[in-house]
């Protein structure tokens, strides 16, 4: 790029963080004016945003020969990219990454320009710059209410109706019309009673899903796995990846939005692009992403394991001890089944018992390394 | 003598059907036709009318009949579907008869909006753009008394099987097996039969196939039963609960969803159990009915559906192709209005995206109030007078029956209501007549 060419680069990144884009729309800008591939990544390698090329990796964590640099680099084993750390002051923010073009070191201006683009909407977002009105629902999840009622009276008086409970869905949409799009969602996640809230953030459209019988939650997660094909239905031609957390109070939906985008950034790297995610079916892989201290893999493993041992306290079964030693004999049902003293006809019915009640197939690779890791962490934890 | 006449060998025009007729020297057809409460009518005409019936030329009084009873509806129209052209299994050399199911229309020739099969058709039709080549089967369960000289009909029995139980000395057995031989005779195609759980209860399962097949078929078995069990001795009932402390029978609906439609099948089961109040009026139709959906012998009661579970409403099996069991509806309703509404609500579901909620694990009899209102789960009416009211609140239900067989129906039903209501019964005289 020419100076001027820099310049008028420079300005139409000024001009779409003004209309309210983030890091997703500086992203695409930037993509689209280079040709080149784009990933956008938070300080905790979450996915934030890509746009152009493919064939990009889904994070450029372990490619990086050092992340504490600020600096433009290569990246590792070859790979066909380069980097750029996204700072403010001393904060780093997380990382913008190119990919594609034959001479990508002609591109570090554009990519150092619209990484500090970035980095000005990351700030905001996370609230580091005051004097800027946030919206209800900013407010809501930045937890600034002390009690259900004064979020209700704010919400009200804002002509917004609060339900009791909410779960929130993230969702990126690739190639959208941003119009319809939010049409489309709008109509797809209904819920119950109470008004719905949206937000933009890191470059996803959240929804916020009133959800005040476990009905309508349950009915969410339905809606999300069916949106991505009655999208297509709408002839609406747009790849859709997302996540969706768990029914929470109104005041801790922030627990249900990092929830969703944990789910969201799971769904990315594990499957790609074209799918919602639900947070409780994700089994183990949100324990693995954040890293959880010991009352988070304590809190998992009874979460896990708490429908078997509720059945098996009712009807006084031993499912819970049948998988288990399931497991411990390598998946063996006849070494199982002389174990347990039964026919192994009985452990066959027992494991598709586990299955329905824990609602997981046993004979699925994340499901069974979520009860495995379940099974694990509670006997470390006992 | 039997003149079979096979399901490949059905008759597809009215030159067929007169060269059928010819071939086997029939002498009568019966032109068979339902009012809106789903009784069996027929007109009898000789062979040498045949032709004339095929035209449309056959009329009937219709102001006699419940359901047509608006002066300017007399002398309705009958006009014959040829592809239901059957021989009656016990006809003789001597006097083969046959029989035809008809549509009834107007007498300028146009639709009659009050005739059950054509409401039927119109579904199917108006289901087409969200229910692309659904097939239905039905489980239909009824009992085999003997036949004694009671005013009323007997629930006597000598019976003692139960499920998928066979018994030698079962006069019901061998009856049960002549009704599914007469059904393949008349093209009727059969799945499986078998005991069921009440002593004198048996199953007949018709395979999956187009709804008005489907309806067809019902209508024919519950003639024949009655048929073939009086030529034995035994009386067949369809009624739903016959005896109080015995199961009731019911008649299982089975959608076989299209590979295409799979992954709409969860908005088809929220089309069900959204509608499933109103439903219960049209499929569940007699004060009886109601004596059946309760806690007891795995008939639903609440508006919740389940992968297993025996008493839920709706049970999907983890089956591929996805098959939706409608588990409520009885075989004493009108078939072709109860599958008419059926298909209306499985379409709304698919057109509104209506969702079900999570499938239930184990008996609905076990849930809780606060557990009911969480999961969304509704009550089936408990009378055929909330089913009603149910119904009048429900649009699409309404819209699936058309204007005319709604009113028609509910009034017929209201009145039929009203009787029972008025009637003294004899568990009243038991309980009251010397405590008070």
């Amino acid at each position: 790029m020419t100076a001027d060419e820099l310049v008028a680069f420079a300005e139409d990144l000024a001009r779409i963080a003004a209309g309210g884009g983030g890091a997703k729309a500086l992203a695409g800008h930037l993509a689209k004016r280079t040709s080149v591939g784009v990933l956008v990544e938070d300080a905790q390698w979450r996915h934030l945003a890509a746009a152009g090329g493919t064939g990009m990796p889904s994070s450029v964590q372990a490619l990086l020969h050092d992340n504490a640099s600020p600096d433009f680099q290569k990246l590792r084993n070859g790979y066909a990219g380069r980097t750029v750390a996204i700072v403010t002051g001393d904060t780093r923010l997380g990382r913008l990454s190119i990919f594609g073009a034959s001479d990508l070191d002609k591109l570090e201006h554009a990519a150092r320009l619209t990484a500090s683009a970035i980095a000005v909407e990351l700030a905001r977002e996370s609230g580091a710059q005051p004097g800027r009105r946030r919206t209800f629902w900013e407010q809501l999840v930045a937890q600034t209410y002390n009690d259900p009622v004064a979020a209700r009276d704010d919400a009200a008086s804002r002509s917004i109706a609060l339900a009791t409970h909410y779960v929130a869905v993230a969702l990126e949409a690739e190639n959208a019309d941003a119009v319809a799009f939010r049409v489309a969602v709008l109509e797809a996640f209904r819920g119950g009673e109470g008004d719905a809230g949206f937000l933009e953030r890191s470059g996803a459209l959240v929804v916020f899903v009133p959800a005040s019988r476990e009905v309508d939650a349950s009915n969410t997660r339905a809606a999300a796995a069916l949106l991505q094909r009655n999208l297509q239905k709408q002839q609406l031609e747009v790849r859709i990846t997302g996540g969706v957390g768990t029914r929470v109070a109104a005041l801790s939906l922030q627990r249900s939005l990092a929830e969703a985008e944990a789910a969201l950034t799971i769904c990315r790297r594990l499957y790609g692009s074209g799918r919602v995610a639900i947070y409780e079916e994700l089994g183990g892989y949100p324990l693995l992403l954040s890293g959880g201290d010991s009352n988070a893999m304590r809190d998992f493993a009874r979460r896990i394991l708490a429908p078997l041992r509720a059945y098996d306290e009712k009807h006084q079964t031993e499912l819970e001890r049948t998988l288990r030693l399931y497991f411990s004999v390598g998946e063996n049902v006849k070494t199982a089944a002389a174990e347990l003293n039964v026919h192994r006809h009985t452990v066959f019915y027992r494991l598709r018992q586990i299955g329905e009640i824990c609602g997981c197939k046993l004979d699925d690779p994340h499901d069974q390394l979520t009860l495995r890791m379940a099974i694990a962490i509670d006997a470390l934890t006992a | 003598m039997h003149l079979p006449l096979s399901d490949s060998r059905r008759a597809a025009s009215k030159h067929e059907v007169l060269r059928l007729a010819k071939d086997r020297n029939v002498q009568f057809v019966r032109l068979s036709f339902v009012d809106v409460l789903g009784v069996a009518k027929n007109v009898s005409i000789p062979a040498t009318e045949l032709e004339a019936a095929l035209d449309g030329k056959v009329t009937f009084d219709g102001g006699s009949i419940d359901g047509f009873v608006r002066g300017e509806e007399l002398d309705m129209v009958l006009r014959p579907d040829p592809s239901t052209f059957a021989l009656y299994p016990w006809s003789t050399p001597e006097l083969p008869e046959a029989r035809l199911l008809c549509d009834i229309a107007m007498p300028d020739g146009s639709s009659f909006e009050g005739c059950p099969r054509t409401t039927l058709k119109r579904a199917i039709e108006e289901a087409k753009g969200s229910l692309e080549g659904i097939a239905v089967a039905l489980e239909v369960e009824f009992y085999l008394f003997e036949a004694l000289d009671s005013e009323y009909g007997s629930t006597k029995t000598a019976d003692v099987g139960s499920y998928f139980d066979f018994s030698a000395n079962d006069h019901g057995e061998d009856a049960r097996s002549a009704i599914v031989a007469a059904l393949q005779t008349m093209g009727v195609a059969v799945a499986s039969s078998h005991h069921e759980h009440g002593p004198g209860q048996h199953e007949i399962d018709f395979p999956h196939g187009n709804p008005l097949a489907a309806a067809d078929a019902l209508l024919t078995l519950r003639s024949i039963a009655k048929h073939v069990a009086a030529a034995r001795g035994l009386e067949a009932t369809f009624m739903p609960k016959p005896i109080e402390d015995r199961a009731g029978s019911g008649l299982h609906v089975n959608f076989r969803v299209s590979a295409e439609q799979q992954p709409e099948t969860l908005y088809m089961i929220g089309g069900l159990l959204a509608h499933a109040p109103a439903l219960t009026a049209v499929c569940n139709s007699t004060v009886n009915s109601y004596k059946r959906l309760v806690n007891a012998w795995d008939a639903p009661i609440y508006t919740v559906w389940s992968e297993r579970s025996a008493n839920a409403l709706v049970r999907v099996p983890r089956e591929q192709p996805p098959q939706i069991e409608m588990r409520s509806p009885d075989a004493a309703g009108n078939p072709y209005l109860s599958l008419a509404v059926l298909l209306g609500a499985l379409a709304d579901g698919v057109v509104q995206h209506l969702l079900p909620g999570d499938p239930l694990v184990g008996s609905t009899y076990d849930l809780a109030e606060r557990e009911r209102h969480e999961r969304g789960i509704g009550t089936l009416p408990k009378s055929l007078r909330q089913a009603i009211t149910e119904l009048d609140n429900d649009p699409v239900v309404r819209a699936a029956l058309g204007d005319h067989i709604y009113h028609a129906f509910r009034d017929a039903k209201l009145a039929e209501y009203e009787r029972y209501r008025r009637a003294v019964h004899p568990w009243e005289h038991r309980a009251y007549l010397r405590l008070y």
